[in-house]
């Protein structure tokens, strides 16, 4: 499996400081190849949420530098990989946590993180930043950990409704600033031509599922020059409506 | 237990009745039942018959009683907790007067029913022959209650000391001397003790009735049995009438220390006892005591005015776990500002990060909007654990949510666990003004992020969206659902 990838970040049209971190990686071992790509979006609410969102970004590119040739030679286990990753994560929990006390300050960022490796797919995932597979449709693959989703999930307020909730911004958890965390997984097939796509959440506000499929199909997306231009054009886009935030996304193609 | 599966709830009009379905191998005492059909026995409920088919039902009147295990969660004072367990032991006592066995009460604190206005608690009589009794004792009910019971720190709990001991005093037990020894400790309670008094003083006056027809038990014995009894009210029997005379009632009717709710009594036009659909019926008004009225009104005031000015205040709220929450929006700008001053500190870690200094407007054609800090992303901080969420991210709340008291567009926010709605000033959390709402009209629960609404046998009803909902249920309640409390008119909001 091949893959053609671009990355995109635009600090937007109203925030002094991009605090959004991406990375996309295709690692090569024995003739095999894996995708790895990373979004973390700092606490604007917080400070230095660009410390956070940079720090988080280092280590897990740290371990595709270097762990994940090992694994994509010998083949992945989801439960290892769980491990490894959960482990970076407490740790990057830990450290972020007590830089922040000895500044007095509190920082954070969310994590959202792909991995494609021989036909599947395997996803980390803490805050609201998102994973879609784009293929007959576009299909959100990770939940917000917001209280405004737990509040829909739970029955509390409707779709409707939770536009127009000045609570829209609140995560529940994020790596630095909680006190426990507990990452989501996600995985699954990964088959040929589908695209992935992941984002901060300055990215997706004010865009339809309908314009990113128009846009993002794998059948428009046909070469990574097309796939920037297309990733450009998207983001213009939210900034001609005003988004306020950072805006990012990776586009990662299986061919 | 058992019991709870053949109790059920029903809701006629105004009135809640709490109904218990009899098994087909109970058989009814009809001693005792005769005796709760004729007469009105303090601290005993309200007591019908009825069958349908071959079907046997108990019903109880319970409208407007909060259950003990409602009335005894949190907190509870000392007036509280001493005003039930003497109106539970004079319930028993009188009970015996009528011949009625301590193995006929329900001791289940879902099925004692207690009225919030006078601390008295009323307890279901089950006359079904050869019942088991719920408890081993009345010592034993009084200590599991002492137990378990959250005591009001604020207060002076000697009090909890001296029933304990005596409880635990190994000497035979008497309900009588239990009786007497929280009787003083009412007493010595400098606060409003009329209330209890006279409570005390009309247990002295009873009337009976002994009904004329008793299918089963063959009337001469009778008299003989209540003149063994070593109660004042019979031996007045005995020596007014004596024995041949035909029996009839005693002079005084009982007067009840206040007036209850008579639902008949103020006919308001509408009021079928049932409801016609599209119609609202004229909701009844509720009796309360005249004694306190106007300490009431002066309450009402009081609490309603710390109620509406606590919306102001929301910054630190404690709850009942020891949770306090934290308004952190105002740290993080203060932070900000700090770390654009330190553009070159170092990171002493595997990695270098400086922080970036603050740009200035890069867009600057574009009109100005403000970082807003509320439009950031921010997290949930937590202070304290909770035990039932699964993904352990605290139970904690960045906002509550709030009730809109549409009239008055006046913010309610339900900042407790178990949030009380209703008239009576000393129990609630709200005090609804509006004479139709019940003393312990409803309340609403939040768990887990979720929230519910439970109506308390209110006479009035408790209405989601224009539907009643069933007393003693909790029924969950989303953002922008419209809850009405008799008839007055709240908007549940979640933000």
């Amino acid at each position: 499996m091949n893959f053609l990838s671009v990355s995109l970040t635009d600090i937007g049209i109203s925030r002094s400081v991009n605090q959004d971190s991406i990375c996309t990686k295709v690692i090569q071992e024995d003739n095999k190849k894996a995708s790895f790509s990373i979004v973390c979006d700092g606490m604007g609410g917080l400070s230095e949420g660009e410390v956070a969102s940079l720090s988080v970004l280092n280590n897990f590119c740290r371990w595709a530098d270097n762990i994940l040739p090992v694994l994509i030679r010998n083949g992945i286990d989801f439960n290892e990989l769980k491990e490894q990753w959960t482990k970076i994560i407490l740790k990057q929990n830990q450290y972020l946590g007590e830089y922040g006390a000895n500044k007095g300050i509190m920082l954070g960022t969310t994590l959202t993180a792909l991995l494609i490796n021989d036909g599947r797919y395997y996803g980390v995932h803490v805050g609201d930043s998102r994973i879609y597979e784009i293929k007959d449709g576009v299909h959100q693959l990770t939940r917000d950990h917001t209280l405004v989703e737990r509040d829909i999930r739970l029955g509390n307020i409707t779709e409707e409704q939770a536009k127009n909730d000045p609570r829209k911004n609140i995560l529940l958890q994020c790596v630095g600033a909680s006190p426990s965390i507990e990452p989501e997984f996600i995985n699954g097939i990964a088959e040929e031509n589908t695209v992935y796509m992941l984002c901060s959440d300055g990215f997706r506000h004010v865009i339809s599922d309908e314009e990113l499929y128009d846009n993002l199909n794998s059948n428009m997306l046909v070469n990574e020059h097309v796939m920037k231009e297309r990733a450009k054009y998207l983001i213009e886009l939210n900034k001609s409506r005003m988004e306020q935030d950072n805006i990012s996304v990776i586009l990662v193609k299986t061919i | 237990m058992a019991l709870e599966s053949r109790f059920t709830y029903e809701n006629q009009g105004t009135i809640s009745f709490l109904v218990y379905n009899l098994k087909d191998e109970d058989v009814v005492d009809t001693i005792t039942s005769g005796m709760l059909l004729n007469n009105k026995i303090e601290g005993l409920i309200p007591y019908a018959y009825s069958q349908v088919d071959t079907k046997r039902y108990f019903k109880y009147n319970i409208t407007s009683k909060v259950t003990l295990k409602n009335y005894f969660s949190g907190s509870v004072t000392k007036r509280r907790l001493v005003g039930v367990l003497l109106s539970i032991a004079s319930a028993i006592l009188d009970g015996e007067d009528y011949l009625i066995n301590v193995e006929s009460f329900v001791f289940d604190s879902e099925f004692i029913y207690v009225d919030v206005s006078n601390y008295s608690a009323c307890l279901v009589c089950l006359p079904i022959s050869d019942r088991k009794s719920d408890i081993a004792s009345m010592k034993e009910f009084a200590k599991n209650i002492m137990y378990s019971v959250q005591f009001d720190q604020s207060e002076d709990c000697d009090y909890v000391a001296q029933i304990i001991n005596f409880l635990n005093n190994s000497a035979t037990f008497s309900i009588a001397e239990f009786k007497r020894l929280l009787e003083n400790i009412m007493v010595s309670d400098s606060g409003n003790k009329s209330n209890i008094s006279n409570t005390m003083n009309l247990a002295q006056q009873k009337s009976i009735e002994v009904p004329n027809v008793m299918p089963e038990a063959p009337s001469s014995p009778i008299p003989e049995e209540l003149k063994q009894k070593p109660v004042n009210p019979v031996s007045r029997v005995e020596t007014s009438e004596g024995q041949k005379k035909p029996r009839k009632p005693l002079i005084d009717k009982k007067i009840m220390p206040m007036p209850k709710v008579q639902p008949n009594a103020q006919k308001a036009t509408s009021n079928l006892g049932f409801e016609i659909p599209g119609m609202t019926p004229t909701p009844i008004k509720e009796n309360t005591q005249e004694k306190h009225e106007n300490q009431k009104e002066k309450k009402g005031n009081f609490f309603s005015s710390i109620f509406t000015k606590k919306e102001k205040s929301s910054g630190v709220v404690e709850r009942k776990q020891g949770s306090v929450e934290k308004n952190i929006i105002n740290k993080p700008i203060e932070a900000t500002n700090k770390a654009s001053n330190r553009p070159n500190e170092v990171v002493n870690n595997q990695l270098n990060i400086n922080p970036l200094p603050k740009k200035e407007e890069v867009y600057p054609d574009l009109i100005p909007i403000e970082e807003n800090i509320f439009e950031k992303t921010t997290v949930l901080t937590s202070q304290a654990t909770s035990s039932d969420q699964a993904n352990k991210v605290q139970n904690n709340v960045y906002t509550y949510p709030y009730l809109i008291l549409k009239k008055t567009q006046e913010k309610i926010e339900i900042n407790k666990e178990v949030f009380k709605l209703g008239q009576e000033p000393k129990y609630v959390d709200y005090l609804c003004t509006n004479p139709a709402v019940s003393r312990s009209h409803a309340d609403i629960i939040s768990r887990n992020n979720e929230y519910f609404i439970r109506d308390n046998n209110s006479t009035n009803g408790t209405f989601v969206n224009k539907t009643r909902i069933t007393s003693n249920q909790e029924i969950k309640i989303k953002h922008e659902d419209e809850i009405v409390l008799a008839n007055e008119v709240f908007e549940f909001r979640i933000y």
